[in-house]
C-alpha cells in the first residue's frame, strides 16, 4: 500500500510541475498572476513552517517576524548598501538564519506551548523594532524604492518574469527539503515530535534537532522575505504582524502537518479562499479562526490526512473487490 | 523624561499605577494558571476573555446604565459563561488529544472572538466614562488617581477571596483534587467534569474582572486581549508557571518593571518591556521566581 501511496505521489509530482509550467499561459491577468507569484513566495514559508511544525511538533507563532527580517534585510542591503539581488537574496536568508539559530537554541530548550508564546514575543519585539528603529527600516513610513532583480542586463519587474524566477527556486527548495526529511536526519526529527523522551534514549539530541528545524525554516522564512521585498518594491513594517503569522500556521496545518504536499495544498486552499472572501473582509478572520477550530476538531490531518484517508480506503475497496 | 529632575513623589505614584496594573496582570495571569493546571492547556485566548470583560463591562455601564460594580460582577459572570461554553464545546472533545492540536484549538478561539468581538462592537478605542473622579487622592504630599486605588483594592479582594475558595471551600477543595489527580478525584466522587468546567469559569470570570478594572484607565478596544495575553503569561512565567503565589507575584513585579522602566528609560519600548523579561525568564530561570520545577531547564 504505501508503494501505491509513493507510486501516487510520484505521478503527482510530474502534474504539479505541469501545472507549475502550464499556469501563466492559463493566467493572463496581472493582479491574478502577481496572486500566484506571492502563493509561490508563501509555499517557500509554508514549506519550512511544516519542517518545524509538521515534522518536528514545535509551533510558532512568529514566523512572519523573520519573513519581515529577511525582507527588511534584503531591501536594506540593496538599497542602503548596493547590494546586488543575487547576493542580498542568500544573505538575507543566511542572516535571518542566524538570527533563528542564535533565538532557538535559547528558547527551544522549552517545551510546546512555550515556545509558541515565546515566538508571540519576538514577533511583537520584531515589528516595534521595524516600526521604531528609522535609521535602518525608514520606520511606519515604510522601505520604498527596493529594485527589481537584474538576470543578465534583464529587468525582472514583471508578473511573468518574477513568476519564471520563483518558480526554479520554489522546485528547488521543496526538492531540498524533502530530501532531507526522507533522510536519517528526517527520520530523527520526526522522533523528536512523535515521543521526545524516546527519541531522547535513542541517541537523538533532541535540542539540536528542533534547533536544526528551527534555523532552517527561519532561512526559509528570510528567502521568502527578500523575495517579497524585491517582487513589492516596498515594505511596511505593519504587514509582518501576528494575524500574518497565525495565517501561515494556518496553512501548514489546514494542508495537513507532516504531508510533503501539506504547504502547497495548504497555501493554495487559503491563497484562493482569502480571494473568494475578499468581499466580506471583515469576516475573514471569523472564518480563519473558525476554520481553525474545526481542522483541529474535525480533520486534525488536514487535506492532505484526509485525502489519503481516502486514498487508503479506495485502495483498500479495490482490493477487497479483487478477492 | 529620563533627563528631567524626578521628584520622589512623582516615582511613588508611578509605583502605584504600576501596581494597580501589575494586580490587574496577575488576574490575567491567574487566569492561565487556573485553566493550565486543571486542563492542562495553555490557553491563547485568555487575553480575549480581558477583552470581553472591558467590552461587556462598557456596554453594560453605558448602554445598560447599571452601576458600575454591577456592570463588573455581571461582565465577569458573562465571561465565565463563555469560558464555560468554550470547555464544554471544544476543549472537552479534544480532552485526549496532542498538546499541539490543543494549542492550535485555543489559538483559533481567540481569533474567532477577536474577530466576532470586532464585528459586534467595532474597530473604534472606547472610552470608559470616568467612574471614580478625575481628582486625585492626597495622601502627605503624594497625589495618586483615584482609579489606581480602586484597582488594586478591587483586584486584591478578587484575589483574596480565590483563595479562601480553594482553600477553605469543599468545592474548590475538590478543584485542587482534581487538578492533582483526575482519577484518584473522581474515585473519591468528586465531578471531575464540574471541575473542569469550574476552572474554565474561573479563569475566564478572572480576565473579565481585569479587563472592567482597566477599562477607566486605558481605551476598551477588540484588540487589547492580544497584549494582555503575552503580559499575563509572561506574569506567570515569570512568577513559576503553575503557582497560584507565583502569578499575583509575577504580576506585580511585571506592572511595576513596565511603568518605572516606561519611565525613567523610554515610553517607546513600553510593551517591549514584557516580553524581554518574558523570555529572559524563559532562557535563564525557567521555573520562575516562586515555581515548582515544571519545565525543563
Amino acid at each position: 500500500m504505501k508503494k501505491a501511496v509513493r507510486f501516487i505521489s510520484k505521478r503527482s509530482a510530474l502534474l504539479w510541475v505541469l501545472l507549475l509550467i502550464a499556469a501563466p499561459f492559463v493566467v493572463r491577468n496581472p493582479y491574478y498572476l502577481q496572486l500566484l507569484n506571492s502563493a509561490l513566495i508563501l509555499i517557500i514559508v509554508a514549506v519550512g513552517l511544516n519542517l518545524l511544525t509538521g515534522f518536528t511538533g514545535q509551533i510558532s507563532l512568529g514566523h512572519a517576524a523573520f519573513v519581515g527580517i529577511g525582507a527588511y534585510i534584503s531591501a536594506y542591503l540593496s538599497v542602503t548598501m548596493g547590494f546586488s539581488f543575487w547576493l542580498a537574496l542568500p544573505l538575507s536568508g543566511l542572516i535571518t538564519g542566524l538570527l533563528g539559530y542564535l533565538l532557538g537554541r535559547s528558547v527551544l530548550k522549552l517545551k510546546g506551548a512555550y515556545l509558541a508564546i515565546a515566538s508571540i514575543g519576538v514577533g511583537e519585539i520584531t515589528m516595534l523594532v521595524l516600526v521604531n528603529w528609522t535609521k535602518f527600516t525608514h520606520g511606519a513610513e515604510g522601505f520604498k524604492g527596493i529594485p527589481s532583480p537584474r538576470f543578465f542586463g534583464l529587468a525582472i519587474n514583471s508578473g511573468l518574469r518574477y513568476y519564471w524566477l520563483l518558480v526554479p527556486i520554489v522546485i528547488t527548495i521543496y526538492w531540498l527539503i524533502n530530501t532531507l526529511v526522507d533522510s536519517e536526519l528526517g527520520r530523527a526529527l520526526r522522533s523528536v515530535r512523535d515521543e521526545e523522551t524516546a527519541a531522547e534514549f535513542m541517541g537523538v539530541d533532541v535540542t539540536k534537532m528542533k534547533v536544526l528545524a528551527f534555523t532552517i525554516s527561519a532561512v526559509l522564512a528570510g528567502i521568502a522575505g527578500s523575495l517579497l521585498a524585491h517582487m513589492y518594491g516596498y515594505l511596511s513594517p505593519f504587514s509582518f504582524n501576528f494575524t500574518e503569522s497565525v495565517s501561515y500556521l494556518m496553512m501548514v496545518l489546514a494542508g495537513g502537518l507532516g504531508f510533503t504536499w501539506g504547504p502547497v495544498l495548504g497555501v493554495l486552499l487559503l491563497t484562493s479562499a482569502k480571494e473568494l472572501f475578499r468581499s466580506f473582509n471583515q469576516y475573514q478572520l471569523v472564518i480563519y479562526g473558525l476554520m481553525l477550530i474545526g481542522v483541529i476538531v474535525f480533520m486534525p490531518k488536514g487535506i492532505s490526512g484526509f485525502l489519503a484517508g481516502l486514498s487508503t480506503r479506495v485502495i483498500h475497496r479495490s482490493h477487497d473487490d479483487g478477492r | 523624561m529620563s533627563d528631567l529632575k524626578i521628584d520622589p513623589s512623582d516615582i511613588l505614584q508611578v509605583i502605584v499605577g504600576g501596581l494597580a496594573i501589575g494586580c490587574v496582570y496577575a488576574l490575567v495571569a491567574l487566569g492561565f494558571t487556573i485553566i493550565s493546571n486543571a486542563l492542562h492547556l495553555i490557553n491563547f485566548a485568555q487575553g480575549d476573555m480581558y477583552m470581553l470583560g472591558a467590552v461587556f463591562g462598557l456596554t453594560f455601564f453605558t448602554q445598560v446604565r447599571m452601576p458600575y460594580f454591577v456592570s463588573l460582577v455581571t461582565a465577569a459572570l458573562v465571561t465565565a459563561l463563555v469560558g464555560v461554553c468554550i470547555e464544554r464545546t471544544i476543549f472537552r472533545p479534544l480532552r485526549n488529544s496532542p498538546p499541539l492540536n490543543m494549542v492550535i484549538a485555543t489559538i483559533g478561539i481567540s481569533i474567532t472572538i477577536r474577530a466576532v468581538a470586532l464585528l459586534i462592537w467595532g474597530s473604534q478605542a472606547m472610552s470608559f466614562p470616568a467612574v471614580f473622579g478625575s481628582v486625585p487622592v492626597k495622601i502627605g504630599s503624594i497625589r495618586i488617581m483615584p482609579d489606581y486605588l480602586w484597582i488594586l483594592g478591587i483586584a486584591v479582594a478578587a484575589m483574596v477571596a480565590l483563595q479562601f475558595f480553594f482553600k477553605k471551600t469543599l468545592t474548590g477543595k475538590a478543584m485542587n483534587a482534581t487538578a492533582q489527580n483526575r482519577n484518584a478525584a473522581s474515585m473519591m466522587g468528586i465531578n471531575i467534569f464540574r471541575s473542569d468546567s469550574l476552572a474554565a469559569a474561573i479563569s475566564a470570570g478572572l480576565g473579565g474582572i481585569g479587563g472592567v478594572l482597566v477599562g477607566p484607565v486605558f481605551f476598551v478596544e477588540t484588540t487589547m486581549g492580544a497584549s494582555a495575553a503575552l503580559k499575563g503569561f509572561a506574569a506567570a512565567v515569570l512568577g513559576g508557571f503553575g503557582s497560584v503565589p507565583g502569578a499575583i507575584v509575577g504580576g506585580v513585579v511585571l506592572g511595576l518593571a513596565e511603568n518605572l522602566s516606561a519611565t525613567f528609560i523610554s515610553s517607546t519600548y513600553r510593551d517591549a518591556v514584557a516580553f524581554v523579561i518574558l523570555i529572559g525568564v524563559l532562557i535563564f530561570r525557567p521555573n520562575g521566581i516562586l515555581g515548582k520545577k515544571v519545565l525543563r531547564a
